[in-house]
């Protein structure tokens, strides 16, 4: 499978037409292209950044499953730092004002619930709040009301004012993958080689939102290798991150987001808080593909309506 | 002889002994139920039973004790004994019922000897003219196709095969008749509703004869629509699995019946529900358009749905995905615009 869009092979400064940039939503312009934001100059590791947002050729699919709808048990693990109710994002749109990243995430989470049960009502959702540990706080349920409901509560409960914690140098992936995977037993694979349609997939969408804080494996990944063994599993990731420089460790975290695809069928976004709000919806909207059903690389157009072949 | 429900006993009447001897017996008949009392006698179980047939409008239905011949050999101890006697008294009402209406019209009642039919005839009670009547025809259309097709859909409870029923009342004294159709459970369920079969009017001027057999000519044909229509969902999802495959968010790979995606239109990002009915491709797929942003006033889904755009049943799979791009492209502008004066983030 050709897994390379065509902009690698433009000389690699060159990312104007990268899609994967934040982008403007205009309202008022009648755009026929995508504009990119202006690359500020210190930012040299930026484009090493962007690179990594295309798949790794040598990463290919490891075993093809049937493309059947069956219903996903979707874990929404969705990073409760205190940096996420202080990041805000820089361009809004139709004269709202500024919201933090986790309000703008909260209405993106809902559109993608809502949207999600209105293409088919046996999906389920669960939610795993991350502060130094994963806290399970709503189990799996068919309608998404809970988590929606609680994604408000905590939004509306964040009080600035009380902010005094600082968050910790590290997230320890670790926990988090030993947490999903004492959520919900995997269906089994009766036959590794040609596995059959499963009574239901399990997708884990990470939303991380740390700049200055390491993201690593800080004891073994026994727990993610094991959910990874699984053809049924899958692994979606959403990174939230300030603008990369030398002094945050946004492209290591970047890297270590993409490692987490392991088997080749993970969507991995990066949303930057220097562009618009948009682009985290947009994210979400390109989250609701079912793994099973969708095309790994969706890049290549940004779904342009215009651009698709006649 | 057809009985469609179980047998239903109202509450038993009271004896002069304790235990509960009487019973009355509810069949179904020809539209109506009638109803007609068993008498036991608790104290002699080796007794055949009495039966007691209600004296008003039944034009003096009153068989001889010996032509049933359940009843003449009653055996207690075999559990089917008063099922046989019920199915052999209806099946001498049936009789009886077809000879009073030959007595009316020679003409309608050869015809319903054909048709094997349940004929019920009421009458006014005062004048005992003949008021209406009920003729309730088995029509014989081969469900097995459609049955084989959704065998998951169908519970083992609905796949007692019964064939669809036709009741047609006939009003005498203003002359008009009114078409029923009983419908298997199944099929009904698989079709959506009994009024999707739209079967013809029926005018006095057709015999019973030709009216069954248009009947029958519409059930099949409706058949075959609902079994094809799979195939041609299929390519229809196909078509769009190929237009645009890196949009596609998520199809019913089973019946085909919905197909979601998602599209950008100058970065404004929306998606696209398409849902098909089991008559297409005679009736056309409904497409809704939904932001990816907005929700309305009443925190639901924006969204705007079409059932109406230039279509044609007969054009193929790709060319049908064209056009209903085509038919998006036109639209998306306006819909953008709602979106952003009407919708709330």
């Amino acid at each position: 499978m050709n897994e390379k869009p065509a902009e690698l092979d433009k000389p690699q400064l060159q990312e104007t037409s990268n899609s994967r940039r934040p982008v403007e939503h205009s309202t008022n312009e009648n755009e026929q292209t995508v504009k990119p934001v202006e690359i500020p100059n210190e930012t040299e590791t930026k484009p090493t950044v962007k690179q990594k947002l295309h798949r790794k050729p040598s990463v290919t699919r490891k075993c093809v499953t049937p493309k059947v709808n069956c219903p996903e048990k979707i874990i929404l693990c969705i990073d409760h730092s205190a940096i996420m109710f202080t990041n805000k994002f820089k361009r809004t749109v139709q004269s709202m004002k500024q919201q933090a990243v986790f309000q703008v995430l909260t209405g993106a989470v809902r559109n993608f619930i809502k949207t999600k049960s209105f293409i088919d009502s046996r999906h389920q959702f669960a939610l795993v709040l991350l502060n130094q540990t994963p806290q399970l706080i709503v189990d799996f349920q068919p309608s998404g009301q809970q988590v929606m409901f609680m994604l408000n509560d905590i939004g509306t409960q964040f009080n600035e004012s009380e902010l005094v914690e600082v968050d910790d140098e590290t997230f320890n992936l670790s926990t988090l993958f030993d947490q999903v995977k004492d959520m919900v037993p995997l269906p089994s694979v009766k036959h590794p080689d040609k596995p059959g349609p499963p009574p239901y997939v399990v997708r884990m969408i990470f939303v991380f939102g740390r700049s200055s804080s390491t993201l690593k494996f800080c004891e073994n990944d026994e727990s993610f290798q094991k959910l990874n063994s699984n053809p049924y599993f899958f692994c979606d990731c959403v990174y939230i991150h300030e603008e990369p420089n030398d002094g945050n460790c946004v492209t290591d975290n970047f890297m270590q987001v993409c490692e987490l695809d392991k088997n080749g069928t993970s969507f991995i976004f990066e949303v930057g808080t220097d562009g618009s709000m948009s682009s985290l919806y947009n994210a979400f909207a390109n989250l609701l593909a079912h793994p099973l059903q969708r095309q790994r690389d969706i890049n290549v157009n940004n779904h342009d309506i215009l651009l698709s072949p006649e | 002889i057809k009985i469609e429900n179980p047998i239903s006993s109202s509450p038993p009447g009271s004896t002069d002994t304790p235990q509960n001897d009487i019973f009355t017996i509810a069949v179904p008949f020809g539209g109506e139920v009638i109803r007609w009392q068993f008498i036991f006698d608790g104290t002699n179980q080796k007794i055949s039973p009495d039966i007691l047939l209600p004296s008003t409008g039944f034009d003096d239905f009153d068989p001889e004790f010996d032509d049933i011949k359940s009843l003449l050999h009653w055996d207690n101890e075999n559990k089917d004994s008063l099922l046989l006697a019920v199915q052999e008294t209806v099946h001498l009402f049936k009789e009886h019922q077809r000879q009073v209406c030959y007595g009316i019209d020679k003409n309608l009642s050869s015809e319903l000897s054909e048709l094997l039919t349940e004929v019920y005839l009421k009458r006014a009670p005062k004048t005992k003219a003949p008021k209406s009547l009920n003729v309730l025809v088995k029509i014989p259309v081969d469900l097995k196709p459609l049955l084989e097709m959704f065998s998951k859909e169908i519970s083992e409870r609905d796949s007692i095969i019964h064939s669809p029923l036709l009741l047609v009342k006939f009003d005498l004294e203003v002359k008009k008749a009114v078409p029923m159709p009983f419908l298997p459970s199944h099929f009904e369920k698989i079709i959506g509703s009994k009024d999707q079969l739209n079967i013809p009017p029926y005018t006095m001027s057709t015999t019973i004869h030709q009216y069954v057999k248009k009947v029958e000519e519409k059930l099949t044909e409706v058949v075959q629509t609902v079994v094809t229509s799979q195939s041609k969902r299929c390519e229809y999802v196909a078509a769009f699995l190929r237009q645009f495959p890196a949009d596609v968010l998520e199809y019913d790979a089973q019946n085909f019946s919905s197909i979601s995606l998602v599209f950008s239109y100058q970065t404004f990002y929306f998606l696209v529900h398409i849902s098909l009915s089991k008559f297409f491709p005679q009736n056309l797929p409904s497409v809704t358009l939904q932001s990816a942003y907005h929700l309305t006033k009443q925190d639901e889904l924006f969204k705007k749905t079409f059932t109406n755009y230039p279509y044609s049943p007969r054009w193929s799979g790709t060319e049908m995905a064209k056009r209903t791009k085509n038919f998006i492209l036109e639209k998306i502008p306006l819909f953008k615009d709602s979106c952003i004066r009407n919708g709330v983030l």
